[in-house]
């Protein structure tokens, strides 16, 4: 999969919350987007996703262009902000009700998901029920169960203990293994930079510099 | 259609749905208790008024006694049938229609949108809504139909009787009523449950203007009050024509006479209003 | 207590200032019923020129979105009159629980005693019930001077006609409504104070449904424990003499049902948990 955003700008209200951002991202990579609170790391991943449109500027999933060609990128997942589920179903059942419309996955990815992220046990138990740090693993589990070539992960590691921050990384290295192209935004320098081949550095909507982990390692 | 089975299983399995229908099912069955046993008043009066001989000493005036005029949504001296129709677009908007403005509040929209896309994702929500509705509103009516026809017969409706019976000559299938009164029946049914269907969709719409929750049941549901009002006070005895489905859908003429394209074109108007509000604002809105 | 005036200015703020919406719509409301109104005097007037002869008065146009309906005759309903009441209702639904599970729960919990968050509420509920009920006179008495009325509490004798009032039934003018006013209001007080402690164990929306239920029944069973009918200034013995509803013996009660509802509310915020769940 490859994504380009050529000049990409969004202007809400008057405010611009991305300025002008070209960027080109490739499968098999993780990169990490880092910057503090309102630099548009979260805004910048809905552009990706296509659940916003640009005020400016095209997104081109695979030579097509989102809000044109296509909706959405056709194989993605993502977690974007809170887990966002419902409260009256339990987590399995979630997670069943979204796997059902495209039907690529059965219950036992679904377990295997669930186990993944370490809620083995509490899948059963309804979801308004769950611990911030449980939503949080099941938002990851959503994210990856079918696995699709685009992952968004925005903040995965909120509100994890620090099992939870390995499982993200173990997860987040497995699919880039896999061949998926790993977008993670967080603003934990430590993590990202474990994690992320490329890392880009966002304030105030524009990216201020971008760094090839790979370039620095073949370097050194 | 599986989006739409989709909907339909989260809708139906919901605590909402149950309240609304539990509500609709109680006035309904109380409905039906008050029409039996306001018939069986009837039949004790006709016994202490008829003498041996067969002859009356006065005319009393009771209502024919039949299954046509005392059904919920026939009955024009109950006030179980006011509660109900007053309740009607509350009971169809209650099992559904909050759930777009809930998920669009709480982000789950997005994991939707992504996998099934926007306009598929939203019109199975309308269609829930829809058919969840419509389903809310038809169940009590037959379930109180089905009582009553128990225990009240099903007498032929006589033009004579019309003044208990309330279906005029200019009222909306009228001639139906006289000549096959159950066909007429359900075609109320049908036509009560095809508006609380197209009310609880344009509810559902009304989530993409960012109104909470409250706004979207029952400001909706207000204003519409507010219109009975205006339409009674200074279109119905005007022109003569019922604009408030408060009065319309009921299976006799409780204020102007209705007339079927003004019906058909109320009904029109909300759903085009939904329709239009879910594609314009589906398709062009940014989702967070 | 100073926590206890801090939090009834919070709310004022919050839920009546900062809500000014709604108070224009309950403006605009009125407007609206006190034009139609106008045009249903002229149109009497055709048919009954005495009408016209008397300038409707202040007392007229407040009191036609309040009348109600009568206890006799056909059970039509008073949708006007319940259009008001359940405005009312709705407006003032949802700020006490949205309060008590969001921004209030800090100032709850600040203010170190739960019952001063309930009587808070219940001052921001009688305040708001009054602004709005305050607009809707202004808004009466600005059409009074715009239409050449007169600023009266009395009702003219072409509104027991507009209102539908049996002339069996009719007490002999004058009808001064000025005890059915302070009755309506402390009725609508009522119908939102219990809505409210039925949200403290209900989810809101169906305590609306519940208020409404009650005010149906109310425009068709006379009772005094449907209190809708105390909010209904035609069937007060001001101006029906069978079987009114006594203007002074609501006054009383409907005071008496406040104060249960408000201890019923004390009772139940001493004891709930204060958990996040949907509306």
């Amino acid at each position: 999969m490859q994504i380009e955003l050529n000049r990409v700008s969004k202007v809400i209200k008057r405010n611009t919350v991305i300025d002008q951002i070209s960027l080109r991202l490739e499968s098999g990579n993780v990169t990490g987007i880092k910057g503090v609170n309102g630099s548009g790391k979260t805004m910048l991943m809905r552009l990706i996703a296509g659940l916003i449109k640009p005020t400016a500027g095209e997104v081109v999933i695979d030579g097509q262009q989102l809000w044109k060609d296509i909706s959405f990128p056709k194989s993605i997942g993502l977690l974007i902000e809170n887990p966002a589920f419902l409260d009256s179903y339990s987590g399995f059942d979630n997670l069943k009700i979204l796997a059902s419309i495209n039907d690529v996955i059965g219950d036992d990815r679904i377990k295997e998901v669930l186990s993944a992220v370490g809620l083995e046990t509490a899948g059963r138990k309804k979801y308004k029920a769950y611990s911030l740090g449980m939503k949080q693993r099941l938002g990851i589990a959503a994210a990856i169960m079918e696995s699709p070539d685009l992952i968004l992960l925005d903040e995965p590691t909120n509100a994890l203990d620090s099992d939870g921050v390995e499982m993200v990384k173990e997860i987040v290295r497995r699919e880039k293994e896999r061949g998926a192209l790993v977008i993670v935004a967080c603003h934990d320098e430590t993590v990202i930079n474990e994690m992320a081949d490329d890392i880009i550095y966002l304030s105030d909507g524009v990216v201020t510099k971008t760094v090839h982990k790979r370039e620095c390692t073949d370097e050194a | 259609m599986k989006l739409i089975k989709i909907e339909m299983r989260k809708a139906l399995q919901g605590k909402p749905f149950l309240i609304s229908l539990v509500i609709g099912v109680t006035i309904a069955v109380l409905g039906a208790v008050f029409a039996i046993l306001q018939e069986y008043d009837i039949w004790h009066a006709w016994e202490k008024i008829i003498n041996a001989d067969g002859t009356m000493n006065s005319n009393p005036l009771l209502a024919v006694s039949s299954l046509f005029r005392v059904w919920l949504g026939g009955n024009v001296d109950s006030v179980y049938t006011m509660v109900f129709y007053y309740f009607l677009p509350l009971l169809a908007a209650l099992p559904y229609s909050w759930s777009l403005r809930s998920e669009l509040k709480s982000g789950f929209v997005k994991h939707m949108v992504l996998k099934c896309g926007r306009l598929r994702y939203y019109f199975a929500k309308f269609s829930a809504a829809f058919l969840t509705g419509a389903v809310t509103v038809f169940i009590p009516l037959v379930i109180n139909y089905i009582i009553v026809a128990c225990f009240v017969p099903a007498r032929m409706p006589d033009p004579g009787d019309v003044i208990y019976h309330a279906v005029y000559r200019d009222f909306l299938f009228s001639k139906l009523f006289y000549t096959a009164p159950l066909l007429f029946d359900i075609v109320f049914m049908l036509l009560d449950a095809l508006f609380a269907g197209v009310w609880a969709s344009f509810v559902l719409s009304l989530a993409f203007f960012g109104l909470n929750k409250f706004v979207i049941l029952i400001g909706s549901y207000i204003c519409l009050l507010f219109h009975q009002y205006i339409t009674r006070v200074i279109v119905a005895y005007r022109f003569f024509i019922e604009l408030s489905p408060f009065d319309f859908l009921r299976a006799y003429q409780s204020g102007s006479p209705p007339n079927g394209l003004v019906v058909a074109a109320t009904l029109l108007v909300i759903f085009g209003a939904g329709v239009v509000v879910t594609v314009v604002r589906g398709t062009h809105d940014d989702v967070f | 207590m100073m926590t206890f005036f801090k939090l009834v200015l919070f709310d004022i703020y919050n839920g009546i200032v900062k809500k000014w919406k709604y108070a224009i719509l309950f403006f605009l409301v009125t407007l609206m019923t006190n034009v139609i109104l106008y045009i249903l005097w002229q149109d009497l007037g055709v048919d009954i020129p005495e009408v016209l002869s008397e300038r409707l008065t202040f007392g007229d146009y407040i009191l036609y979105p309040i009348a109600g309906m009568g206890s006799g005759g056909a059970p039509v309903l008073p949708v006007l009159w319940l259009s008001v009441v359940l405005l009312t209702a709705y407006v003032t639904l949802h700020y006490a629980d949205d309060d008590l599970h969001g921004f209030g729960v800090k100032t709850l919990v600040l203010s170190k005693k739960r019952t001063y968050w309930w009587l808070s509420k219940c001052c921001w509920l009688f305040c708001s019930v009054l602004v709005y009920f305050a607009v809707m006179c202004v808004s009466s008495l600005l059409f009074v001077w715009l239409s050449g009325g007169v600023v009266s509490t009395q009702i003219t004798h072409a509104m027991p006609i507009i209102l539908d009032i049996s002339s069996n039934e009719l007490v002999v003018a004058p009808w001064n409504i000025t005890g059915a006013l302070w009755l309506f209001l402390l009725t609508v007080f009522a119908v939102c104070l219990i809505q409210t402690v039925l949200s403290l164990y209900i989810r809101p929306l169906l305590s609306f449904l519940a208020s409404m239920v009650m005010l149906l029944l109310s425009a068709y069973v006379q009772a005094p424990w449907f209190i809708g009918n105390f909010a209904m200034a035609v069937r007060t013995d001001i101006f029906v003499e069978h079987t009114p509803v006594s203007v002074i013996a609501g006054l009383i009660i409907v005071p008496v049902i406040c104060a249960a509802a408000i201890a019923c509310g004390v009772f139940r915020i001493n004891r709930m948990d204060i958990i996040n769940r949907e509306a």
